[in-house]
């Protein structure tokens, strides 16, 4: 059984480091038309520090929010909300407030969201927004 | 509405708590999070039920956050068979499942990463428990719904796995699965004569007729009993008989046996309701665990627990570790143990008929009398063990009996000895009387009668009374064992009116028997046994 899983799941994924970058571009462009369609204003794109790197950067009323982008084509190796670790989620606050920081904002609060992009083979793909990650 | 409740059960001991399980499902970040004051086994739990819920063919909710409360909150909760009430209040929450269905309803049992349920110790306890809060509908795996069949008012459903479970609440039709598997446990021996104590009669034993008359009475009114004096003279013997003089247990009695039992895992599914008085010989070596209960997590009954309604046999009572033979204290007084634990005190029931016994010195071969007396012990080895034998639980000993080792004469010449029925008949038609006396009370044997309330409602004939005051002015009583005296008195005078088919109400002659079992004097059978004189 594990066997075959592991086949499918490589079967599933891009071939090509250049493949997944795109597919994760894709993703972002999906999540940021979603996201400015809801109303929330898109600030910064693909933001990096030494520590990481922030997908999105929001504001949603007076709400900073950081955004998280995660694309799948299958849900062979789980689901994107899943893919968000205890570890991954504290990054993502410090990175938040050190991005306010670098512009010497001071958000009466701050958000950590998460979309997840579902892109299968066939169809169109699928946008699920998570609200406030714990 | 995200939020969903299943109610379960926490044991502490022998009392159950209604457990609240809520779950709730949100967005969030993934996973699980589960408090509530939940052991380790417990909290295992989360992962099982995920892969169970998976396993069986419906979804759990891997993009969403689940928080599972286990209420009351403060209460520590340890065990795995929180698992089911956990899985269908998570089902609940994500709205898999009818939001009514939970209602009313308590969730029991263990589940595999297949989705499979596993038996469960302690189903009587737990159903007992939410039956007495209102619950009319409890889940539990299908070994031990016979088990829990046995409460009243409660309809039992025996499920073999989660899908079965969630047709159920469902509706729907109930899928196959295979059967839950035995619990883990399981006898690594059985040998022939394994059963040997069915067969036991009191008639297999010649003469002794004073220690029979002795544990007649300590079987009728649940007194306890030392049984002393050197190897081979039937001390053994006799203790091993007393549960064939008893009469079956009265369902209530039935119910808090089956119970413990239930509760010790020792209960065997097959044999439904235990109808029988116990019978428990523990080793001397035993632990205090063992024989007054305790142990890691989980409060387990000992042995003492176990002979809970039955006989309790401690032989060679001296050699006990002094721990466990003060621990008898409690019991010998209230009729049961309780157990202090780091966090937590738990109260079992122990009102079995304790039956000690104990050579006159180690070696058990010495003697009054210098013609029989082959002891080698050094003095000062026997002063040191008889030491043990007396003290604060002695005195909490209704009836004491020497017994000499057996002669050719002794055998009964004129009548072949009683079977073990002509005495139970007795003993049981004594316990009616003091059933009926009783009514309404707390307690049920004279042994159980508050001290106070002996005094006020159940008094003695004034020259009876007058007899054991002098007794405990001459100091030859202590206090307490003037109430235990007066307790026996009224045994024999159930006895009495048993035998002569007239209401005989406690009197002089009838605390001169007391007082002579008590001190471990010979009785003079002919005041006993009216009939045979008269």
């Amino acid at each position: 059984m594990t066997e075959t899983t592991e086949t499918t799941a490589t079967a599933h994924q891009p071939a090509t480091a250049e493949a997944r970058i795109a597919l994760g571009r894709y993703g972002e462009d999906v999540a940021a038309r979603y996201l400015t369609g809801q109303g929330l204003v898109l600030l910064e794109r693909n933001w990096r520090c030494a520590e990481g790197e922030l997908d999105l950067v929001l504001r949603e009323g007076e709400v900073l929010v950081a955004c998280e982008v995660k694309t799948r084509t299958s849900l062979v190796a789980g689901t994107p909300h899943e893919a968000i670790t205890d570890a991954k989620l504290d990054r993502l606050k410090r990175l938040a407030e050190r991005w306010a920081q670098e512009r010497g904002l001071r958000p009466p609060e701050t958000r950590i969201d998460l979309v997840a992009v579902l892109r299968p083979r066939r169809g169109a793909a699928v946008v699920d927004h998570v609200r406030g990650l714990a | 509405m995200p939020f969903a409740t299943a109610h379960t059960v926490a044991l502490n001991g022998a009392l159950g708590h209604l457990i609240d399980v809520q779950a709730d499902v949100s967005p969030g970040q993934a996973g699980v999070t589960m408090v509530g004051r939940a052991d380790t086994a417990l909290r295992e739990g989360q992962e099982r039920i995920r892969m169970a819920v998976h396993n069986s063919g419906l979804h759990w909710p891997v993009t969403k956050r689940s928080t599972i409360l286990l209420a009351p909150a403060d209460l520590r909760k340890s065990g795995t068979h929180f698992d089911v009430a956990m899985a269908v209040a998570v089902l609940g929450a994500d709205a898999q499942l009818p939001a009514s269905a939970l209602h009313g309803a308590a969730f029991i049992g263990e589940l595999t990463l297949s989705g499979g349920l596993r038996p469960a110790v302690g189903v009587l306890p737990m159903v007992l428990a939410v039956a007495e809060r209102g619950v009319r509908r409890v889940f539990v795996p299908e070994p031990q719904s016979e088990e829990a069949a046995m409460v009243p008012g409660v309809e039992v459903l025996g499920v073999r796995s989660l899908a079965q479970v969630v047709a159920l609440l469902r509706g729907e039709e109930v899928p196959t699965a295979p059967p839950v598997a035995a619990s883990s446990g399981t006898q690594l021996l059985t040998w022939r004569g394994e059963e040997r104590l069915d067969e036991l009669d009191m008639a297999d034993l010649h003469g002794l007729l004073d220690v029979k008359y002795a544990v007649e009475v300590a079987a009728a009114g649940g007194h306890a009993v030392l049984l002393s004096g050197p190897k081979g003279a039937g001390k053994t013997s006799i203790a091993e008989r007393i549960p064939t003089i008893l009469p079956d247990l009265i369902p209530e009695e039935s119910l808090e046996l089956t119970a413990v039992h239930s509760l010790a895992g020792i209960l065997d599914p097959a044999d439904g309701m235990l109808v029988r008085p116990p019978f428990s010989a523990p080793h001397h070596d035993a632990s205090k665990a063992s024989v007054i209960g305790g142990g890691h997590g989980q409060v387990r009954p000992g042995e003492l627990s176990r002979a809970h309604c039955g006989v309790l046999f401690l032989d060679e009572f001296p050699l006990f570790r002094s721990d466990v033979i003060d621990a008898l204290r409690q019991p010998l007084e209230n009729g049961d143990i309780t157990i202090a634990r780091q966090e937590e005190s738990v109260r079992l029931p122990a009102r079995g008929l304790l039956v000690l016994a104990a050579n006159p010195c180690p070696c058990g071969n010495y003697s009054n009398d210098p013609q029989l007396d082959r002891c080698k012990c050094l003095e000062a080895v026997r002063r040191a063990y008889r030491a043990r034998v007396s003290g604060p639980v002695i005195d909490r000993i209704d009836i004491t009996r020497h017994l000499r080792p057996a002669k050719g004469s002794s055998r009964d010449m004129f009548r072949p000895p009683e079977s073990s029925a002509e005495i139970r008949a007795r003993v049981t038609a004594a316990r009616e009387r003091q059933h009926e006396r009783f009514a309404g009370c707390s307690w049920r044997l004279n042994s159980q009668i508050p001290s106070p309330r002996l005094k006020d409602a159940w008094p003695l004939r004034q020259d009876a009374q007058a007899l054991v005051d002098l007794e405990t002015y001459r100091g030859r009583l202590s206090a307490r064992g003037a109430v235990r005296v007066m307790r026996m008195a009224w045994t024999v005078a159930d006895l009495a009116s048993v035998r002569l088919g007239v209401d005989v109400h406690p009197g002089v002659d009838e605390v001169g028997v007391a007082l002579r079992l008590r001190a471990g004097q010979p009785l003079d059978l002919r005041v006993a046994f009216e009939e045979a004189a008269g």
